[in-house]
């Protein structure tokens, strides 16, 4: 059937758990790619078909005008197919800068191995990105990780009189806060006489 | 969106739920003497033996680990209270006023500074009641869910949270339904495409 | 396109309907087993959705109702919604169907959200029910979208029971999958 290579790759994306990375299934993306250069090349052939006849290939109608149509539909419904997997991915791998670390090396091996090259280079720049950003704005951005961590190791082994844990408390509790304006936190109900901030 | 908590399924996690509610204030009296502590959130104390001072929970909570102050507990949590309030929610079909974080506080106050509760398994279980009806109250709500604007005063933190998610994407998809309804496909423009008549079919299944 | 990327979007385009052409066409094989590459017109097929519909817009095709809106789908929706095993008549039985309904049959616009308010109370209370949920097989017969909704309700309902009873509190980030669960 056209384009079920595109559809199987898709297919190979949803299967996995949600929000969490399969390995970069490259033989099956290589095959939906060879795939579209078959449509291509079968579209492209009508076409000259058409041309050779000498009819008007932007205005007829006839079956070799239907057949391109269904290649070149097939070639675009691939095409989202290749897309949509690449941007999932992406927006996974990119979550691993918030949740587990801004380095490469610091996700586990496991996590490592299920990305292709490209998107191993990809997460570098856009973490690097990151940083540049957080050092110019001066403000240690990922205080994902530092939220749950603050709680236990601040409160618990800090000193009252140096203030110092005390403080960074509510810095990170204040970009926190931030942080969720600026991802457009919203409530999904309104609650009437309860400003959550 | 944020921590530990997975970006799909919830906003926030319980846990930063309660972070959140440890900024409420909270009565303390302090067994030390001690300078005023200045933090960017604001001035606390100075604190003397036995003089009562309000500080932020998590501050509270902190003196209280290192045995430096006993917890005033909150009037809302008196047996009296809580005792009429449970009877007003099993009473009504509105929930009652309560702090908005009412459950993360009663939690916090039950782990660390149990021997400031007085009848602390009497509260404990007050509290508990009046959880679970507020629950099942905000269960019997959720089933007259449409799509249109939801109002339900006096919800908690908590209780907000535990159903954000579900209905966030229940709302959603009466909203999507009631929509698509009324609006057919508009969207595609292609030449010949053919009218899509817009008169509703007049609806012939009844609701329950 | 504001869900060009969306997994479930596609998928669910990926449903196939039933199609007779109205057009003859060249130089395509429909399915493998005929090799002819030739498309007479009248002729009856099935195609996905994603594919029907570009045809059908262009006059090439007509569609007509696939067998997860049929009579007997629809008697059983009406008769008891909650217990019809949806899922396995078409995972994407909401959004198929709501993309479905204006090209050929529009009262399956209205079935769908007539399935889904019975649906919904049916999800809400088994979700909450969490001891029951374990041997049930009602959420075998849910849609994606139901599912997703049934386990929005469950892990919030999981996560704040969890809370509740305290214990560790810095775990591993849900985002590197559950392979090493560290010692609880």
């Amino acid at each position: 059937m056209y384009a079920r290579k595109g559809y199987e790759l898709v297919k190979d994306l949803a299967n996995g758990e949600k929000g969490q990375l399969q390995p970069f299934n490259e033989d099956l993306f290589n095959q939906v790619v060879d795939q579209c250069t078959q449509h291509y090349l079968e579209l492209q052939a009508l076409i000259r078909k058409m041309q050779e006849e000498s009819v008007d290939v932007r205005e007829t109608r006839n079956s070799d005008h239907y057949g391109a149509l269904i290649h070149h539909l097939s070639l675009i419904r691939n095409k989202r197919c290749l897309m949509a997997y690449v941007h999932n991915r992406a927006e996974v791998i990119q979550n691993f800068a918030w949740k587990v670390g801004l380095e490469l090396l610091e996700l586990p091996e496991e996590i490592q191995e299920k990305l292709s090259p490209s998107e191993k280079n990809y997460f570098g720049k856009h973490s690097s990105a990151l940083q540049t950003y957080m050092a110019e704005v001066g403000i240690d951005l990922n205080v994902v990780k530092s939220l749950s961590f603050t709680r236990n190791i601040d409160l618990m082994h800090s000193e009252f009189q140096t203030n110092n844990s005390c403080c960074n408390k509510k810095i990170i509790k204040i970009v926190w806060k931030i942080y969720c304006v600026a991802n457009g936190y919203n409530l999904s109900l309104q609650i009437v006489n309860v400003p959550f901030f | 969106m944020a921590g530990q908590s997975d970006s799909t399924m919830s906003l926030f996690s319980s846990e930063e739920i309660e972070f959140m509610a440890e900024d409420e204030m909270t009565e303390i009296v302090p067994n030390l003497r001690m300078d005023s502590l200045n933090f960017i959130c604001g001035d606390y104390g100075p604190f003397l033996p036995q003089l009562a001072a309000q500080v932020p929970l998590w501050l509270a909570l902190a003196l209280k680990k290192r045995g430096k102050c006993t917890i005033r507990l909150p009037q809302w949590m008196s047996v009296e209270n809580l005792t009429r309030v449970l009877e007003a929610e099993r009473d009504s079909h509105a929930f009652q006023p309560l702090p908005f974080h009412y459950i993360e506080i009663s939690r916090l106050l039950f782990d660390h500074a149990r021997e400031d509760i007085p009848d602390m398994y009497m509260v404990r279980s007050l509290v508990e009641d009046i959880r679970d009806v507020r629950f099942h109250k905000v269960e019997t709500n959720l089933e007259k869910f449409t799509a249109s604007t939801v109002t339900w005063k006096n919800m908690s933190a908590m209780e907000v949270n535990v159903i954000r998610a579900f209905a966030g994407r229940a709302l959603q998809a009466f909203y999507k339904h009631d929509n698509e309804q009324q609006t057919p496909d508009t969207d595609r423009a292609l030449d010949k495409q053919p009218q899509i008549p817009t008169d509703r079919p007049k609806r012939n299944l009844k609701p329950r | 396109m504001e869900n060009y990327n969306e997994i479930d979007d596609i998928l669910a385009e990926e449903e196939f309907v039933p199609v007779v052409f109205q057009k003859a066409i060249n130089g395509v094989k429909i399915d493998e087993s005929t090799e002819k590459g030739y498309i007479e017109q009248g002729s009856k097929t099935e195609l996905p959705f994603w594919l029907a519909r570009e045809l059908h817009m262009r006059q090439a095709a007509s569609i007509s109702v696939p067998a997860c809106f049929n009579q007997k789908t629809r008697l059983e929706i009406q008769a008891d919604a909650a217990c019809v095993d949806l899922r396995s008549r078409c995972p994407y039985f909401y959004e198929f169907g709501s993309k479905l309904a204006p090209l050929c049959d529009k009262t399956i616009g209205l079935l769908l959200p007539y399935a889904f308010r019975i649906r919904y109370k049916e999800i809400l209370h088994k979700a909450h029910t969490i001891a029951f949920a374990a041997a049930s097989k009602f959420p075998t017969l849910l849609t994606t979208e139901e599912t997703s909704l049934y386990e929005a309700a469950q892990s919030s309902m999981a996560a704040f029971k969890k809370w509740r009873a305290g214990g560790p509190r810095l775990q591993r980030a849900s985002i590197l999958g559950r392979k090493r669960k560290p010692a609880e």
